[in-house]
């Protein structure tokens, strides 16, 4: 790392082509991957990324550039390219005053990855194989993938922030195959969290396996589940990427500000039923989708999105911020330093409401239950969504009466929200990697179970 | 440090730490790119970077390492943190490294115009790029993606049983996403080109191309559940084929995975289809004359009139089937360890222009937008179930844009039911070029 004075003259030199701001952004990762397939060691790969995002505004366009080449000169080089996209020469000669933000560390950790050896990651591997293949007979292929990282950031910017965060992240992810008769299905499950080995000390690998392997085993078994529009209750946990998918990322600056959002223009105004609430939180200790500070050197915070079905709060980044003349919200991200920053989704879940799961089920006469969702994806500029149910079961006269494979739920976000009949209590949280302009990154999707009143549901039959 | 020193350095320290060969895959590159949103630059992006990725081979196994920097610390440090994956690699497979024997193609990958193009002119293009768009129609209401990139990269492997070999390519890309609205119907309409030269982009009439796909879907309604021909939009059908080639693969092949297992020489497609893997496609920026494990590359027939004619194998597959790698091993990123995957995929064009097949669809529909392509597609099973958008055709004739249905089949069966193949072959992001095609019955559900 360079001399605050050093990463200063950088911050001058971009300043100096009239850019009304200056961003440096520094990161060195350690990061490992195993993978392994039936049982054997296909891959184990590890390294060091080490490089520099400089980033400039000159009202709300922002010119960006990366490097590998973190020392002094390299930098400058940079800064100098930046400075001349943005015009014209002025001297500038901004003293600046440095400000360390104080924080206490919401992500403490035990046994960092660098400290681990890899025999040692490939035996909690192993588990989980175990847990997966022993399952039943069906199981016919295992895969288990590991990873980690430890990921060290610095930030500097012309206002004066100077910021750094150390951010472990270790994740366990099995994908276990069941076939009957050269049918296939594929059951999966990645537990993570920001946190280093000791996540093993609260994920059973075992235990992953074998619940990898149940979704699996019992949709090879299932009938192919009924199309149409139905009630869906959709499960807790990873089901949350319903919200993720349909609503989260339409409450993005990056779609907002464009005025690409269906939420757009709708703070303060019902979007959602009453029994909805939901919140972004990156400050829940040691979750995966947790950091310190966002990657443009703000402290994050907990944020409450919609509040009884109001829109309270977007997510919004720097430049999001300055486009909609509003604050940022420490949801600024990215994958890495090859990636500008921008507004995105940490931990985003909806708040536990007053139902049991069992009471929700036996209030439907006939629908889908979606127990675990597989990813999807989403038009933020229509809200319109698509995403898979990796386990289904048909809902008849208020009870679960048997598992239906190859489901697919198809909507709108805005719609689904209006929809919701219907919250339980059994909050909890799953994991995901996202995708997005500014690349993949780690977050929680979370809600209880609930029931949305009527959906599109696609299917063979 | 130099990279002449560098790579001496690795293999000496390499051969010190016991790895019996070692393999230096190197690769710098820039990248550029612009986008415009209400007629100015709202981002501009310029990077330059390199990877170093380390391999060592002892007893058959592997120990793989990657960095960022080309230091003394980095050297031990890969070799290192190599030996500690190579000593918790199993299984039987065996691992090979090239020699660098065999014919190695001819390949002008570089031809520099996109570097050599000034950036005011860059921004003029991205900026005209989206005026097309939104001059198209009073009904588009904005321009959410308008974006120009272009990139350059040289990519070198070399290792101690004497292979020794690099190349360079360029190229760009246009993307667009245009949005329109009219009452209560919002409806984006998308496109994109992939090309070797600025010159091969027409942004005025992409721009006006996106506008016009939205402007198409304004007002859609529902189509009635059932069984339909469906008529897949060139890009379209170029995304579905792309999401199951994972199947010619032989890892796949040879591990269970694929459900072409076994099936060479048979016929596993209506004989309509024919494909191609083509590394040397002028068009396209993946092309290259080898592939990551350095085996040269070469155009090969996969499917000939139905009849499946081989898969796709690296080193360590073909040897394990007794056949030779088809130069298939493919990095997604430098620091990945390569796999068997297409290089360039080509559907054969057939005669009949896209006007042709809708009206000879008599009564079905045309798909011209999928989502949930990593989510509802299971590339193991060949099955799948989409969102999609598209057209209703009645009597030849497209009657009204539809939306929210979903489409569900698996690929052999899609691969047996194609009907009709158009003459517009478009090359993709995907690394598809694909016509239109005709599949005789699928399954839609909405409402």
């Amino acid at each position: 790392m360079l001399s605050d004075e050093a990463y200063s003259k950088i911050i001058n030199r971009i300043l100096s082509g009239g850019a009304d701001f200056a961003e440096v952004f520094v990161e060195e990762r350690y990061t490992n991957n195993i993978s392994m397939i039936q049982g054997e060691i296909e891959d184990s790969s590890s390294g060091k990324l080490l490089g520099a995002g400089l980033r400039a505004f000159k009202g709300t366009r922002s010119i960006y550039a990366y490097t590998n080449d973190v020392s002094f000169e390299g930098l400058m080089d940079v800064a100098g390219r930046l400075k001349s996209v943005v015009g014209q020469e002025i001297e500038r000669d901004l003293v600046l005053d440095f400000r360390v933000g104080e924080y206490k560390d919401i992500c403490p950790v035990l046994f960092a990855p660098q400290i681990i050896s890899k025999k040692d990651k490939a035996a909690v591997m192993r588990l989980a194989h175990e847990g997966a293949s022993g399952f039943s007979d069906r199981i016919s292929q295992v895969v288990v993938n590991y990873f980690d990282y430890s990921q060290n950031v610095w930030i500097y910017n012309s206002e004066g922030v100077k910021a750094s965060d150390s951010r472990v992240r270790t994740r366990l992810m099995v994908s276990a195959v069941a076939s009957v008769n050269g049918d296939k299905e594929v059951g999966f499950y990645g537990p993570g969290a920001a946190q280093g080995f000791e996540l093993f000390n609260r994920i059973d690998p075992r235990a992953a396996g074998e619940r990898a392997a149940r979704i699996a085993d019992r949709m090879i078994r299932a009938e192919y589940a009924p199309a149409g529009k139905m009630p869906v209750i959709i499960s807790n946990e990873f089901g949350g990427v319903i919200f993720h998918e349909a609503c989260g990322h339409a409450l993005e600056a990056t779609s907002v500000a464009k005025g690409a959002s269906v939420f757009a223009g709708k703070l303060g105004e019902k979007i959602a039923c009453e029994c909805v609430s939901a919140v972004d939180d990156p400050t829940i200790p040691n979750a995966w989708g947790s950091a310190n500070v966002d990657d443009e050197g703000t402290p994050t915070r907990r944020n409450l999105l919609i509040e009884k079905g109001v829109l309270r709060s977007y997510m919004i980044d720097r430049l999001g911020g300055l486009k909609m003349k509003m604050e940022p919200t420490g949801s600024s991200r990215r994958q890495n330093y090859t990636f500008a920053p921008t507004s995105r989704m940490s931990n985003t879940f909806i708040l536990p409401g007053d139902h049991y799961p069992e009471e929700i089920i036996a209030a439907t006469d006939y629908g889908l239950y979606a127990k675990s969702m597989g990813g999807g994806s989403v038009m933020p500029a229509t809200g319109e969504f698509n995403f898979a149910v990796n386990e289904g079961y048909l809902i008849e006269k208020g009870r679960i009466t048997k598992p239906v494979r190859g489901a697919t739920l198809i909507g709108k976000g805005n719609e689904v929200l209006m929809k919701i009949d219907m919250v339980g209590n059994d909050l909890a949280r799953g994991q995901g990697m996202c995708g997005s302009i500014s690349g993949s990154i780690p977050a929680d999707v979370g809600q209880p179970t609930l029931r949305v009143s009527e959906l599109i549901v696609g299917g063979r039959s | 440090m130099e990279w002449k020193k560098f790579k001496d350095t690795v293999f000496a320290l390499a051969k010190k730490k016991g790895f019996d060969e070692a393999e230096i895959y190197y690769s710098s590159g820039s990248e550029f790119q612009l986008s415009s949103l209400r007629g100015e630059i709202d981002s501009y992006n310029d990077a330059t970077s390199i990877g170093v990725y380390f391999r060592g081979l002892k007893s058959g196994k592997i120990g793989a390492a990657f960095a960022e920097e080309l230091t003394d610390e980095t050297a031990s440090m890969l070799v290192d943190e190599a030996f500690e994956n190579y000593s918790i690699a199993s299984g039987n497979d065996v691992y090979f490294l090239h020699d660098g024997s065999g014919e190695y193609p001819q390949f002008e990958g570089f031809i520099g115009a996109f570097s050599a193009q000034p950036v005011v002119e860059k921004i003029e293009r991205v900026i005209t790029l989206e005026r097309s768009a939104l001059e198209y129609d009073k009904r588009i209401i904005m321009v959410p993606t308008c974006r120009l990139g272009d990139s350059r990269s040289e990519v070198f492997i070399v290792n101690t049983l004497g292979l020794d070999r690099h190349y360079s390519s360029d190229g760009g890309v246009a993307v667009v996403v245009a949005l329109a609205g009219e009452g209560d119907s919002k409806k984006t309409g998308f496109t994109f080109k992939i090309a070797r030269e600025p010159g091969d982009i027409d942004v005025s009439a992409l721009g006006k191309e996106a506008s016009k796909r939205a402007i198409d879907q304004l007002g859609a309604g529902r189509v009635k559940s059932g069984k339909y021909r469906v008529l897949f939009r060139n890009d379209m059908f170029g995304q579905l084929f792309a999401t199951f080639t994972s199947m010619y693969s032989a890892e796949n092949v040879q591990k269970g995975l694929s459900i072409i297992a076994g099936k060479e020489g048979t016929k596993i497609a209506s004989e309509l289809l024919t494909v191609y893997d083509d590394p040397l496609l002028p068009i396209s920026p993946n092309s290259r004359p080898f592939d990551d494990e350095g085996v040269p590359t070469v155009k090969k027939t996969l499917v000939e009139n139905g009849v499946l004619k081989t898969f796709l194998y690296d080193l360590k597959t073909a040897a394990k089937a007794g056949t030779k790698s088809t130069g298939n091993a493919i990095k997604s990123s430098y620091r990945a360890k390569p796999s068997i995957s297409m290089i360039n995929t080509v559907v054969q064009p057939g005669e009949k222009s896209f006007n042709t097949l809708v009206s000879e669809l008599d009564e079905g529909i045309v798909v011209t937008e999928l989502t949930g392509l990593h989510s509802g597609a299971n590339p193991i099973s060949g099955e799948f179930s989409l969102g999609a958008s598209g057209f209703y055709v009645k009597n030849g004739s497209i009657v009204n844009p539809v939306e929210q249905f979903t489409i569900s089949s698996s690929i052999l069966k899609v691969y047996n039911s194609i009907v009709a193949i158009g003459s517009d072959a478009m090359p993709s992001i995907f690394r598809v070029s694909s016509p239109s095609v005709v599949v005789s019955e699928m399954d839609v559900a909405s409402e």
